[in-house]
């Protein structure tokens, strides 16, 4: 975290407790299609609950949504470590107001 | 959808005038079925959509003067074309045209539940948006901005709480006001960023006057096809406007890869989950600083590091105890009713054929059908409280590390083990799997798991050609070996038939609820209704007929003969009566079938006698002892099954090895005619029933040759 240049992960990598930023999602069919159904989507903030007690899927929050994945299709999921995921709705304004960012900086 | 045909046989209902057509939409734990009844109340009517397995609950109410027809949508979280569920739910909208299309979403959770809205929203539909379990959050100090979420929307919104009813006669009010257009309806706004909409508008007017599907919105198809939706590009491809609409196609969404550094359905969902969070933001107030909620408290001992695993099996011990503990009684019951129905009516009709198909025919087969239905009952009530709860998503997540390693799903455990107790429920609890392939391998490997009606004939045969102490490791051996067949099978048909078609686990953990008696009690009667329905009537077709096949043709000379014996002074007329039916049973139809099969039957230890029990036993498992006991004439085989197994062990054609054989047969082979019946019911598909059928008699008789073979060379 105190790092100033921090890389990218893939979620399956990610500690139990801690909060990540979702940066870009690179599942493919069906999977990604499930995953960007319920909300796991690029800029979305989540917290790592648990692993399931025989290891394998995981359990993940975001916001108030508890979903599960397993750790090889969490492994498409890229998340970059945040200091926390405020709990309340969190709200991040991007491009609704400021009209497209397309080719924009980001 | 597959075929692109089906995009044009929907038949857009005619709506009278005073009639409303609304579906209702939503995710799964939204509270919709909940709403679904409050609203239809008893009128309600289940059936399938056309041509998937799909459930579709339709209703009826009257409310100011307007008939309302309310069709129940499966629960989705979006309308993706990658699932049944969801395609189902698209389908309806765009062809059946309902009037309205109700969106239940749950307050507590807007930011998942809104995805779907906006997929509504770009369907272009009547949309009318329910907040339910509003109670719950405006308990927690959240206030909403109705007026301009509408505004942003472009819906109406009615806050409601199921629970209580509270806004329920509004939404009833709004509905119709919709309709009779006494109030306006607003217009949607379009939720993606300037850059993104002006290319939706570009695409739009090219497909516009080229496309044939008119009655489709075209915004929509645009954005469908920037997504790469795979049903709509097929829809596309036969027609010669495709080359050019690829072409503009492929140049935006490589533009949105190259500036976005995403795939072109990644970026939209990502936008679409900017406008939701930023209508959110604007319309909702919380005030209270959210604490771990009851959900994180409970789940922090369910699924608990170590006691996760342990609390787990638990719970599942006591459903499968109180499953076929708990209906053994009302089993008892149903039996000893229709045995007291046998006896009774067999005093009071005199004896003719008619009388025969009746009792044993008719009498048996009904009976042969409720028998199972405390059994599903009980279960179902288990089954929907799992589900009820949200501990069901649980399940799937403690048991799915080891499920994936046979390549299935979590939730595949519940019909697994449920397959112990009896495999017409096991075959139907498979239906909470969503995905086909998975359930599909999960009801061909069920019967696998031996069913509690093979019990009996284990024991007779055990006792048969076993010491008794070696009865239990014989026993626990049997059930290992159904267990590992079953296994095997499941990592077969993944690795083959169903090689690509795997449920993704990403899936909700749903918040823990407190279930409604009411709904988990209508889902029940369903079941219940469903199996009595469909397998019903080809347990009593079936049951009638293996009555005929073991009781004609008659022979004439053997009959003459018993006549004459039955007349001589003091003779046992029962025993008589069972000899006779003995001595008929070669030259029965079941008798000759069991003959015409000894040719291959023999490799496994199987005369003739067994193989009519064989046959028999297709009917139900139970039937094996009794129809041994038949052979052997033998009255009442319940209390007899030490004389059975004294007759089989002193029968001279049998041996150790023809025991284990016939055991393992009974183990593998077709479980019985309702779970065939049932599994057609719950797969809708001829080749896979077939299959099933054919793959366990094939399973069955190689384990059989096997088996005795190989005991055979070792001198059992």
């Amino acid at each position: 975290m105190q790092n100033s240049q921090i890389s990218p992960i893939p979620l399956n990598e990610g500690e139990v407790g801690r909060c990540y930023r979702v940066m870009n999602v690179n599942a493919t069919g069906v999977i990604r299609q499930r995953m960007l159904d319920m909300g796991l989507v690029p800029g979305v903030c989540l917290t790592v609950m648990r692993f399931a007690p025989l290891g394998d899927p995981i359990e993940i929050r975001i916001n108030r949504f508890f979903m599960s994945l397993r750790r090889e299709e969490a492994r498409f999921v890229l998340v970059l470590p945040v200091g926390s995921c405020p709990r309340p709705r969190h709200g991040r304004f991007r491009r609704f107001f400021h009209g497209g960012s397309f080719g924009g900086r980001r | 959808m597959g075929d692109s045909a089906g995009f044009f046989m929907g038949d857009p209902s005619v709506a009278g005038d005073k009639e409303i057509f609304i579906a209702l939409a939503g995710n799964p734990n939204s509270g919709k079925t909940s709403i679904f009844n409050i609203l239809a109340g008893a009128n309600q009517k289940v059936g399938n959509f056309s041509g998937v397995t799909v459930e579709k609950i339709e209703g009826t109410f009257k409310h100011r003067g307007y008939t309302v027809r309310l069709v129940d949508l499966p629960g989705t979280y979006s309308l993706s074309p990658y699932s049944p569920e969801e395609k189902v739910a698209r389908d309806f909208i765009l062809f059946q045209k309902p009037d309205m299309v109700v969106n239940i979403v749950d307050a507590t959770n807007l930011e998942r539940n809104l995805v779907l809205t906006t997929q509504l929203m770009d369907l272009e539909v009547e949309l009318l948006i329910v907040f339910n379990m509003i109670d719950e959050v405006e308990k927690q100090g959240t206030r909403v901005d109705y007026t301009q979420f509408e505004k942003l929307f472009g819906a109406h919104v009615i806050p409601v709480s199921a629970m209580t009813r509270f806004g329920i006669s509004e939404l009833l009010d709004h509905i119709v006001d919709i309709k009779s257009g006494n109030i306006e309806t607003l217009k949607y706004k379009h939720q993606y960023s300037d850059k993104i909409e002006d290319e939706i508008r570009a695409l739009s007017e090219i497909i516009r006057d080229r496309v044939v599907w008119k009655h489709l919105p075209t915004r929509w198809l645009a954005i469908k096809l920037i997504e790469h939706d795979p049903d709509i590009i097929s829809m596309f491809r036969p027609f010669p406007c495709w080359a050019s609409v690829e072409n503009v196609l492929e140049s935006l969404r490589e533009k949105i890869r190259r500036f976005e550094n995403k795939e072109p359905d990644v970026f939209l969902a990502e936008e679409r989950m900017a406008f939701i969070r930023g209508a959110i933001r604007e319309t909702v107030k919380n005030e209270e600083e959210e604490r771990e909620t009851p959900t994180e408290k409970i789940d922090n001992i369910l699924l608990h590091r170590f006691w996760g695993l342990p609390i787990f099996l638990l719970i599942m011990y006591a459903i499968f105890q109180f499953t076929f503990r708990l209906g053994e009684y009302p089993m008892q019951w149903i039996d000893r009713f229709f045995q007291f129905a046998t006896r009774s009516l067999d005093v009071l009709i005199p004896a003719s054929m008619l009388k025969s198909i009746f009792l044993d025919g008719i009498i048996a087969g009904v009976g042969g059908v409720l028998v199972f239905l405390p059994n599903i009952l009980i279960l179902f009530l288990c089954i929907s409280l799992l589900e009820a709860t949200g501990y069901m998503a649980r399940v799937a997540f403690v048991m799915d590390k080891l499920m994936h390693r046979l390549g299935l799903h979590g939730k595949s455990f519940i019909p697994m083990i449920t397959g112990f107790g009896c495999t017409v429920p096991a075959l139907m609890a498979a239906r909470t799997l969503r995905n086909r392939g998975d359930r599909i391998t999960t009801m061909m490997v069920v019967p696998f798991f031996s069913c509690g009606a093979k019990l009996p004939l284990y024991t007779v045969v055990i006792s048969a050609f076993f010491a008794p102490s070696m009865a239990g490791n014989v026993l626990f051996g049997i059930y290992l070996f159904g267990v590992i067949i079953g296994l095997i099978s499941a990592r077969l048909l993944k690795s083959t038939a169903f090689k690509d078609e795997s449920e993704p686990f990403v899936m909700e953990l749903p918040p823990y609820r407190k279930p409604s008696a009411r709904s988990m009690l209508s889902q029940t009667w369903v079941r219940a209704y469903l199996y009595l329905k469909k397998a019903g009537t080809v347990i009593l077709l079936a049951s009638v007929i293996i009555w005929f096949a073991g009781s004609y043709p008659k022979n004439a000379e053997v009959h003459k003969r018993h006549e004459t014996l039955r007349q001589s002074p003091g003779a046992d007329i029962a025993l008589l009566q069972r000899q006779e039916k003995a001595e008929q049973l070669p030259h029965s139809v079941a008798g000759k079938i069991g003959k015409f099969f000894e040719p291959i039957s023999r490799p496994l230890g199987f005369d003739w006698r067994l193989n009519i029990a064989l046959i028999n036993g297709l009917a139900a498992k139970e039937i094996v002892v009794s129809t041994m006991g038949t052979i052997y004439a033998l009255g009442d085989t319940e209390s007899d099954s030490r004389t059975l197994a004294e007759s089989l062990r002193s029968d001279p054609a049998y041996s150790t090895a023809t025991g284990l054989s016939f055991m393992i047969f009974v183990l593998l082979y077709v479980p019985c005619i309702a779970s065939v019946a049932v599994f057609f019911r719950e797969s809708s598909s001829k080749k896979w029933t077939f299959l099933f059928v054919l793959y366990t008699l094939s399973v069955a008789w190689i384990a059989s040759l096997a088996v005795y073979q190989l005991s055979s060379l070792l001198g059992l």
